[in-house]
């Protein structure tokens, strides 16, 4: 089952800490959204196997804005 | 003088009461299978079944249970006593946590529509008892549950067609509203509840629904009446909008968990747990990360700081940049406001100002002391938030803090910046009863990259080379942010102190002793708790 990981908030990406092909735990912080100076850490929702990554590091990204797909 | 007596045999059911017996068996569940049954496969409770799990098993006693629809000259009697038993609203008094807060400090009464009587609405009888019971609600000064699902007026009430036109003299919405404040007010919703249903329970200081009720100002027959099409009562105020949108406190998987959360909010204003645990206070010197940038959940700290499984968050889909929360401490209870950094790094906009201000005016009117958790760059910024009446919104914290009367503990967690910071630390640093900060603590008058545009405008301007200005500008920032480390903050007597984490709990338990003691409220401290 696909789990899409959207942006909870405008933002630019500052890093993104995994690759396509990772397998990332619960809880496992996947990327960094920078957001009114503060860096939001967004974390997997479940265990998974990171599918596809739609964003490169700098993007801007609205909110719900799809940005990782697990599987 | 001389007649003998006669040995009374006390299994004799005489005639009167038979009578008396029956009519009431008819208004139980036992006498009413087809109705209970329908019920149960929706999922949901019969009221009776509700207020049994609500109240005491120790000796309520229910008002007004005799009481039939208004509707003698259409349907008869035998009829209404089946159909309509107690006119579809049960009335009862007992009590709620009794076997931990002691008789007079668990009192209740609840006030429950039953659905499986003409869908819950509101008849002539159930107005006129309601009336009764919130006469004495007030009279007694007793918190009052109401369950509230129910489709509004009910308009086939014909016994009174000749001599009464509208009704909108009934005083049922003025009296219930007239306790806010005097007594805690719980709505409790499961299933449809619209229009006068709505409107009681739009004036309770706490709303809790299930998650897959429908709460409205008009179900569906009223907007089809007002032109606006036809829609399911699914369609209706459905919880994924009542939610998020403030109007719900409380979201409950079912009526069995309704219950139960309402028992819990309940607690907070009985008295004080007998006994609490709490997590390993070293815990909260690791909450704040290391990297003064990162965002983090503050809903960790709470839990570690509140004794264990006390935490009832209020309205965790609204107002997300300020967690709302009811606690105990010691097993004692507070209510408790934090910034959320994952909503606009914890910068507070109007719907959190909104939230912040109810919340506290709900905790002055029972006189719960509130625990503020600072972490916010301030007031949100810019044309897009002022389009929504920040300004005002934003003075309602400063109104609502500077007129409470109860005491504020402050606690700054890391960023302590501007107005925003003022305001949610009760109107002024120094209007709170502490304020201390943890060691991760920052602070300014303003966002420190403004402050220096704003104070070294000329200066900077005067440097010719971007690249030099710029370095300029990020030493001058450093330099601000050096002076609003919170050690030279507390040098300045700005803050009370800076804190180890881990003693958080014993400054708040300090600041609470060194309070005098409250007189026993018998009036109300302030009009009302506003409804927004």
């Amino acid at each position: 089952m696909a789990i899409d990981i959207k942006a909870p908030m405008p933002g630019i990406i500052m890093e993104i800490l995994v690759d396509e092909g990772y397998t990332v735990r619960r809880d496992d912080e996947l990327l960094i959204l920078e957001a009114m100076k503060m860096e939001n850490p967004i974390r997997s929702p479940e265990d998974g196997v990171v599918k596809t990554i739609l964003v490169r590091k700098k993007d801007f990204v609205d909110t719900d804005q799809i940005i990782m797909s697990l599987e | 003088m001389k007649e003998k007596k006669k040995d009374v045999d006390l299994d004799e059911i005489r005639p009167d009461l038979a009578e008396t017996i029956e009519r009431h068996r008819l208004t139980l569940d036992e006498a009413r299978p087809e109705a209970v049954k329908k019920r149960h496969e929706r999922n949901q409770r019969t009221i009776r079944e509700n207020i049994a799990d609500l109240l005491d098993p120790t000796g309520s006693i229910e008002y007004g249970s005799l009481a039939l629809a208004a509707q003698r000259q259409r349907i008869p009697m035998d009829e209404l006593m089946k159909k309509t038993p107690a006119d579809g609203l049960i009335a009862e008094v007992g009590s709620v946590n009794g076997d931990l807060f002691g008789q007079q400090k668990s009192r209740c009464m609840v006030l429950g529509y039953d659905y499986t009587v003409l869908a819950g609405t509101q008849g002539w009888f159930n107005h006129k008892k309601k009336d009764r019971m919130l006469k004495l609600a007030y009279k007694w000064r007793i918190p009052v549950v109401l369950f509230a699902e129910g489709g509004g007026g009910r308009p086939g009430d014909v016994d009174m067609t000749d001599i009464v036109v509208a009704g909108l003299d009934f005083m049922s919405f003025t009296l219930f509203a007239r306790l806010s404040g005097l007594v805690p007010l719980v709505g409790v919703v499961s299933g449809r509840c619209f229009a006068g249903n709505a409107a009681l329970l739009g004036c309770c200081d706490v709303i809790i629904a299930t998650k897959d009720s429908n709460i409205g100002m008009a179900g569906p027959a009223m907007i089809e009446g007002g032109g606006l099409g036809v829609f399911a009562p699914e369609d209706v105020g459905p919880i994924s909008i009542q939610s998020p949108n403030g109007v719900v406190d409380i979201v409950a998987e079912d009526d069995a968990d309704a219950v139960a959360k309402a028992k819990w909010y309940l607690s907070y204003f009985q008295g004080d747990m007998p006994t609490w645990d709490c997590a390993d206070q070293r815990h909260l010197r690791h909450v704040v990360p290391a990297n003064r940038r990162r965002a983090y959940n503050v809903r960790r700290a709470i839990e570690i700081l509140a004794d264990s499984k006390s935490v009832l968050e209020l309205r965790p889909e609204f107002g997300i940049g300020i967690v709302t929360a009811l606690v105990r401490i010691e097993g004692k209870p507070f209510g408790l406001m934090a910034n959320n950094t994952f909503h606009l790094a914890g910068a507070i906009d109007s719907d959190g100002a909104d939230k912040a201000s109810r919340f506290v005016q709900l905790c002055d009117a029972f006189d719960l002391p509130v625990i503020v958790l600072i972490d916010t760059p301030g007031f949100m910024v810019g044309p897009e938030a002022e389009k929504t009446a920040q300004v005002r919104h934003f003075g309602r914290i400063f109104l609502n803090a500077a007129n409470a009367d109860i005491p504020v503990f402050s606690v700054v967690l890391r960023r302590g910046y501007g107005l925003g910071a003022m305001a949610v630390a009760g109107g002024s640093f120094h209007n709170s009863d502490f304020i201390v900060s943890w060691p991760t603590g920052e602070f300014g008058g303003m966002g420190l990259e403004g402050a220096v545009r704003l104070g070294f405008k000329k200066e900077l301007e005067a440097i010719d080379d971007p690249e030099e200005r710029e370095k300029r500008f990020e030493e001058l920032v450093g330099l601000y942010y050096e002076r609003g480390k919170a050690v030279n903050m507390a040098s300045c007597l700005e803050i009370d102190n800076v804190i180890d984490p881990a003693d958080t709990r014993r400054w708040i338990m300090q600041g609470l002793r060194s309070q005098p003691e409250r007189r026993l409220r018998t009036t109300k401290k302030r009009p009302n708790i506003d409804g927004w």
